[in-house]
């Protein structure tokens, strides 16, 4: 169905009473325009989020690996995985990693993110400082990065949400908390992010209502113009109001109606190529009933979740999304949050991301598009058998160590560990290959040198697409920076041309 | 005196001299100070300097005080330019002394312009000043009215104001349209048909008046729309951040009342300010887990609170540093969180620990001042005082300019929050003021004043571009906000909820639910069968073993030594007599652990231990009714069945647990003999597994001194009829529960004891289960008074339905629409349509369901007679009828046999016009 333009405003028109209207309706304004013009690497932004604390040592920076005994030291459990070669000489992932290490050689591996000392830890503290780059609490709402990136820089393609947010239900756990960050905050909700927290029902968020043919959906817009023209004229006072609005739900048809709504729908995947993000046999309605428990069964369960969604990333950034998130979706005390069975739930963490994450890479490259899209895979905090929080800390630890380990359930990163972290970039003028930072081998394994402080990585993510650590937009008559205070300093090391 | 020696002297004036050399030349005019001094100071000096600051100890606010000079010396010597210590500092002849340290350098020419300023003599014209000015809208001020018999004193000062603009006076909208925009501002909802025939077919001339008192004085619906704007500002309803760990408190119940009440908005104010348990929330603001930045901790947040909200002043830029976009100083706004903090604040400046402390003090002084000696509670109460006295003009100001924003779209004052701002008609803001702190703070007063006026009644116009000056010339559309379309779908479809998500609201404040039969708190005396018991018996019985073992091994040590021929030494002997005498002992203190144990006599609330008790009560039902709810609060966990199976909480408390909730108890009700039983422990079942395998090696006994429970449910017959009200008193009958599975409890009567009510006055209290430390000392889990949530919950029960949106949690079609997160205050919601709105109003789950339900509904209407149904959907969602087009539309939409799919798409084309979504 093609776009019609609304039969009583000249498009021309309303545009540009557009602009003064948002002026009108308070939309925040750039406060200052930084000087230097900064040419983007990368168009698209995919964030591969792994909430809950993903254990760096368990991951993309293993150390010595101790096997199960029972009866063993807790203090001698640096890594509970061997260690695996990978693409690039001399860097080796932990084991379950194999896929993502085959194409180490195409990003960039941070061995050094430092997340911010918040003392005694809230998850929901952390991710939101990862998220906005501020630490809350604050006195103005926060924007998410993909909030300030949709502001920035807009949408790619005007049919397809600048901001697309993946695989996070509200609903549960700390819910509550997790949308304090997941906003555009004062920038507006223009700007929020589309939320679909099941990937294989993407299509719905972009179909008619359940039930409703495409053919009633159109009968009923169809109706709803002719009414709208029916109606008599000067009902409804401004017409700048009616005019926004319309607009508004112009796009929304748009959008329902366009070939990028495609994009959305998984099931148009060859079934060749989805096999290679989900396992086979994976049943996503099995979803919501998967027994929430801590020993190892749900992360089994919904493994293949993520994959859809890195699926579903793949397809988006094809269609021109600007800004993605997948997320393996924070529960509390699930995923990767492990307070118990941190060894046994990182099998099937790792089965939930390995395959997919290197499909994506793989797909993007093949496509001709990893160049100029971002990919980036981070987490709010690392892991720690004995540590909580960093060396030295006093705060009171949030899972029980005891000194031998009797149970395989004690085997595992249980504890909270800011000291360092392992985040990886692909794409979007990054470099291919490298490893910035690393960490200490022994117990704690924190960072040793080139520390990247957030502030500084979304410094970099925004300077990839172009964007100025120093831009800012006025809140209450002061300027609030995409970077912390505008300090931020992008990693230069990590672009593949400085 | 001291002689100079002469050759120091000399040396002195060269080497004056060779400074004047240094520095720029005078300027060789007469210098006008107020065009050309003034300007420099202004630009370079009085950020640091002026307006109450002083840095360096140096001020330049009057010319007295910048000839006295600072830590440094004088400012200027008289006619010597070029010794004066200001223009050495300006011209920066000592790299490490330039003024201004921030920003740009002075130029010779300025320099000049200073030296020959000075040595003209200074002068410097009576009244002009850079101290800080005296902050606007802040002294209370009378206007006297134009001589206007019976004109509405807001069109009286309007009419001068609209002269003085060349802009005619607006003729009044019609009564349809004043009808429509008068019920969704004062009530939130739309004018139901009948509503708005019996307002236009009203013959009186005084008929809006009329109307307008009739909505105000329509108590709930003014307190279910009012909540929504009041919880924006107070940053009330909202379940996230500091939920989890109890650092926030929701303050809806008292917020509830005061609006159903109209509580007189200064005794609101200081309620909030100097606050009761009920009321605190708001200035306790959020204690966050872990460390927070100075700037937010809960004495500067509740800084920052209460000058945002009651006095239109921004501290947050002062919470960190000297605020850059107002006069506000780092000082000032910790002088004010002192007054809330429990503990002397020292400054931190940007992160760094300043070494001050605060001093308590309110930010204008004028008003009231503060003794910084006061205890805390009576630091808040005279906080409360002085921005509650008369004297603060600015209190009043503020709020009447919230209520005008919120009737016209655009304050008096703008922004909403910076009331230093002057108003577009000072008056007209002076007077409202005035008058609203005339009539007692009467917040529904003011609102009766506004929406008489003429000014009111005329028809909107265009938002004006920002850059032009403002001019009023009426209200702005404006959009429905998401729960006045939450409510307006509610309202038309005939589609209510029947509870609220909090179990605060009291109900019966304003008188609006009576005839409640209160039930009584009850318990047992009965003597606990389990417990410390248990565990006694457990270490009675492991000491008993342990006892017989060592006597196992005494008697083996004394049968070896005879066995090797050595008679048992008498320190053998005596070993095991000990060891005998102490299995003896041990089999002794087994047999009492065993004993069954009795409550002591005088207790009516015996220290109860660990169990579970059951309480039960039999009813007989001729019918089953139409409704049937019950709340149940008690201070321990619960389960309650109704006639053998269990019924589920269908709303609960969330800060304990659970302890309180309300239950459909209606599915499981029956004709004839009806039986409830609430089971009650101490601990969930896991818990108590937990307790046994060691889990929790510090609890035996959870904590609860007085327990109690209270029981309410209301049924309501089918057809109406005098409901039936079920309470707990001491016809309930009462065990103590066995070991066992749930529902393994033997139901006849004759074994039961009799309930014992409590006695008058005490109320249970919820100490909630003792768990592992590491819950208790991290969260603030302190003990629930039961007794105060009482009334709420059964009025919640009592009260007949009808729940609008602002008493209901909120859902993703209301997110969409800027519900918000009340993570900071919410002055005014935002209007623009977005994309991401009209995508979730297109094919958004929410609304697609409640529009087929409403279809499902009125389909039987719709199939009869289908033009009058459209007629009623036009009039009750536009309040007019269709013009013939758009009912030659509308038939063509629904066909002549409408299916629900016709219906549910029709209303959502009305629903989505913009007539629908906007306030004209």
């Amino acid at each position: 169905m093609p776009y019609r333009p609304h039969s009583r405003r000249d498009f021309l028109k309303t545009a540009s009473a557009a602009t003064l209207g948002a002026l009108a309706a308070g939309a925040p304004r750039l406060f200052a325009e930084p000087e230097e013009k900064i040419p983007p690497t990368a168009d698209c932004v995919i964030v591969l989020w792994m909430a809950g604390g993903m254990a760096h040592t368990e991951t993309f920076d293993p150390k010595r690996y101790a096997p199960f005994e029972k009866g063993m030291e807790s203090k001698g459990v640096l890594s509970t995985f061997p260690s695996i070669p990978t693409a690039v000489d001399g860097v080796r992932f932990s084991e379950g990693l194999e896929q993502m290490a085959s194409v180490m050689d195409r990003g960039t591996l941070i061995r050094t993110a430092m997340a911010e000392d918040l003392g005694f830890i809230l998850h929901s503290r952390h991710q939101f400082n990862w998220h906005t780059g501020y630490v809350p609490p604050q006195s103005v709402a926060a924007p998410h990065l993909g909030g300030f990136i949709a502001k920035a820089l807009g949408p790619r393609d005007p049919a397809v949400p600048p901001f697309i947010n993946i695989g996070q239900r509200f609903d549960l756990g700390e819910g509550e908390e997790l949308k304090s960050f997941t906003t555009a905050g004062f920038l507006g909700s223009e700007f929020g992010p589309f939320n679909i927290p099941f990937p294989h029902e993407a299509a719905r968020a972009v179909r008619p209502p359940a039930g409703m043919t495409p053919a009633r959906f159109e009968n009923r817009d169809r109706f709803y113009r002719r009414l709208l023209d029916a109606s008599p004229i000067g009902q409804v006072g401004s017409e700048y109001q009616r005019e926004s609005f319309l607009r508004s739900m112009d796009n929304a048809h748009r959008l329902l109606s366009s070939s990028s709504a495609k994009a959305f729908d998984l099931t148009l995947e060859p079934p060749a190529s989805l096999a290679k993000y989900v396992p086979a046999g994976f049943d996503p309605a099995k979803i919501d009933s998967a027994k929430q428990n801590r020993d190892g069964d749900y992360e089994a369960a919904t493994v293949g979740r993520f994959g859809l969604g890195c699926l579903l990333a793949r397809r988006l950034a094809e269609a021109g999304a600007r800004f993605i998130e997948v997320t393996t979706e924070y529960i509390p005390f699930l995923n990767w949050d492990t307070h118990e069975n941190g060894h046994t739930r990182l099998v099937n963490m790792k089965k939930m991301i390995d395959a997919p994450i290197a499909q994506l890479i793989r797909d993007l490259e093949e496509r001709g598009l990893l160049d100029r899209t971002l990919v980036v895979l981070a987490s709010e905090f690392s892991r720690d058998m004995m540590i909580e929080g960093k060396e030295g800390a006093q705060v009171r630890a949030q899972a029980r160590v005891p000194d031998r380990i009797d149970e395989l359930k004690y085997y595992g990163m249980h504890r909270h560990f800011t000291e360092a972290g392992s985040v990886l970039l692909w794409g979007g003028g990054m470099k291919r290959g490298y490893v910035h930072g690393a960490t200490a081998d022994e117990r704690p394994c924190k960072t040793v040198r080139d520390p990247v402080s957030i502030t500084d990585l979304h410094a970099s993510i925004y300077r990839a697409v172009g964007i100025s650590p120093k831009l800012s937009y006025t809140i209450e008559e002061r300027p609030f920076y995409v970077t912390k205070d505008g300090k931020g300093r992008p990693v230069m090391p990590l672009f593949a041309h400085a | 005196m001291k002689l100079i020696p002469p050759l120091l002297f000399a040396f002195a004036s060269v080497a004056a001299a060779a400074t004047s050399a240094k520095l720029p030349p005078p300027a060789t005019h007469l210098v006008d100070f107020e065009k050309e001094i003034k300007p420099l100071f202004e630009a370079a000096c009085i950020k640091c300097h002026a307006k109450g600051k002083d840095k360096g100890g140096f001020s330049l606010e009057t010319r007295d005080v910048f000839l006295k000079g600072g830590d440094t010396g004088a400012g200027a010597v008289i006619g010597k330019s070029g010794e004066s210590n200001i223009v050495e500092l300006v011209a920066g002849l000592d790299p490490d002394s330039i003024m201004p340290k921030k920003g740009t350098r002075w130029t010779p020419e300025q320099v000049g312009l200073l030296r020959a300023w000075i040595d003209q003599g200074a002068a410097w014209p009576a009244g002009i000043t850079f101290a800080k000015p005296p902050p606007l809208n802040l002294t209370p001020r009378q206007v006297a009215l134009t001589e206007r018999p019976s004109v509405h004193p807001i069109d009286n000062l309007l009419a001068s104001y609209f002269a003085a603009k060349g802009v005619a006076f607006p003729a009044p909208v019609e009564d349809r349209v004043f009808a429509r925009r008068v019920y969704l501002d004062l009530l939130g909802l739309l004018p139901t048909p009948e509503q708005l025939d019996a307002f236009l077919n009203n013959p009186a001339s005084d008929k809006r008046a009329q109307l307008v008192r009739q909505l105000l004085d329509d108590k709930r619906n003014y307190a279910d729309h009012w909540l929504t704007f009041w919880n924006d500002l107070l940053r009330n309803d909202y379940k996230g951040t500091g939920f989890i760990d109890g650092g926030r408190r929701q303050i809806s119940g008292w917020l509830y009342r005061a609006l159903l009440e109209n509580k007189p908005y200064d005794r609101f104010v200081s309620e909030l300010i100097s606050p009761t348990k009920a009321s605190e929330g708001f200035s306790r603001g959020i204690i966050w887990r872990g460390s927070v930045n100075a700037s937010m901790l809960p004495p500067m947040q509740a800084a920052q609170n209460v000058s945002q909200v009651f006095l239109g002043v921004n501290l947050k830029c002062a919470s960190c540093h000297d605020s850059f976009i107002n006069d506000w100083s780092l000082a000032d706004a910790y002088g004010l969180a002192a007054v809330y903090s429990d503990e002397k604040l020292e400054l931190i400046h940007c992160d760094k620990p300043t070494g001050k402390t605060a001093a308590a003090r309110f930010l204008y002084p004028e008003v009231g001042a503060l003794d910084p000696a006061l205890s805390k509670t009576e630091r808040l109460q005279r906080l409360a005082e002085i921005i509650t006295s008369p004297k603060n003009g600015r209190l009043s100001r503020t709020l009447v300019n919230r209520l005008w924003a919120r009737l016209f779209g655009r304050g008096l004052v703008e922004p909403l929050d910076d009331m230093e701002k002057p108003a577009w008609n000072r008056d007209l803001l002076d007077w409202l003021a005035e008058d609203f702190t005339a009539h007692g703070y009467d917040v529904k007063h003011t609102l009766e004043v506004i929406t008489t006026s003429l000014a009111y009644q005329s028809p909107t116009v265009e938002t004006p571009p920002e850059k032009a000056e403002y001019v009023f010339r009426g209200p702005l559309t404006r959009r429905l906000d998401a729960e006045q379309f939450a409510d307006a779908i509610t309202t038309l479809a005939d589609d209510w909820s029947r509870l609220p998500y909090s179990l605060e609201f009291d109900f019966t404040a304003g008188g609006l639910v009576t005839g409640m039969k209160m039930p009584e708190w009850i318990w047992t005396d009965e003597p606990p069968q389990l417990g410390p018991q248990r565990l006694a018996l457990k270490a009675a019985n492991a000491a008993y073993v342990q006892a017989k073992k060592d006597a196992a091994a005494a008697q083996k040590k004394s049968d070896d030594a005879t066995a090797q021929g050595t008679p048992p030494t008498d320190e053998l002997k005596q070993e095991l007599d000990r060891a005998i005498a102490a299995v003896a002992a041990a089999q002794a203190q087994l047999i009492a652990a065993g004993q069954p144990r009795t409550a002591s006599a005088d207790s009516i609330l015996p220290e109860t231990d660990r169990h579970r008790v059951v309480f039960r009560k039999s009813f007989h039902l001729d019918v089953v009714p139409a409704e049937a709810f019950a709340a149940v609060l008690v201070s321990q966990s619960w389960q309650v069945q109704v006639n053998g199976r269990e019924a589920k909480a269908a709303q609960r408390d969330g800060a304990r647990n659970g302890r309180i909730a309300l239950i459909n108890i209606q599915p499981f009700l029956k004709a004839g003999d009806n039986v409830i039983i609430v089971d009650v422990s101490s601990h969930t079942e896991k818990q108590l597994n937990d307790i046994e395998r060691g889990k929790y090696p510090g609890s035996l006994i959870h904590l609860n001194k007085q327990s109690g429970l209270a029981f309410y449910a209301r049924l309501v017959p089918a057809g109406g009829g005098e409901p039936l009200q079920i309470t707990t008193d001491a016809t309930w009958r009462v065990r103590r529960a066995p070991e066992g599975r749930w529902g393994a409890v033997d139901y006849t009567d004759a074994e039961w004891a009799q309930a014992q009510p409590l006695p008058a006055g005490v109320a249970p209290v919820d100490e909630g289960p003792s768990l592992e430390p590491i819950h208790r000392q991290d969260f603030a889990n302190i003990p629930v008074e039961l007794g105060p949530q009482l009334v709420p919950i059964v009025s919640t029960v009592a009260q007949p339905g009808h729940i609008r949106a602002a008493l209901l949690a909120s859902d993703p079609l209301q997110l969409a629409l800027d519900r918000p997160n009340r993570e900071v205050i919410i002055p005014a919601r935002s209007t623009a349509a977005t994309t991401l709105q009209a995508l979730e109003l297109t094919n958004g789950a929410t609304l697609d369901a409640r529009l087929h339900k409403a279809a499902a509904k009125f389909a039987p209407q719709a199939a009869r007679d289908v033009n009058a149904w459209i007629d009623r959907i036009y009039r009750y969602a536009f309040s007019r009828p269709p013009s013939p087009d758009e009912r030659a539309v509308a038939v063509e939409m629904l066909g002549q046999a409408p299916t629900a799919d016709n219906i549910a798409d029709f209303l959502w084309a009305i629903v989505n016009l913009p007539e629908f979504q906007l306030i004209n």
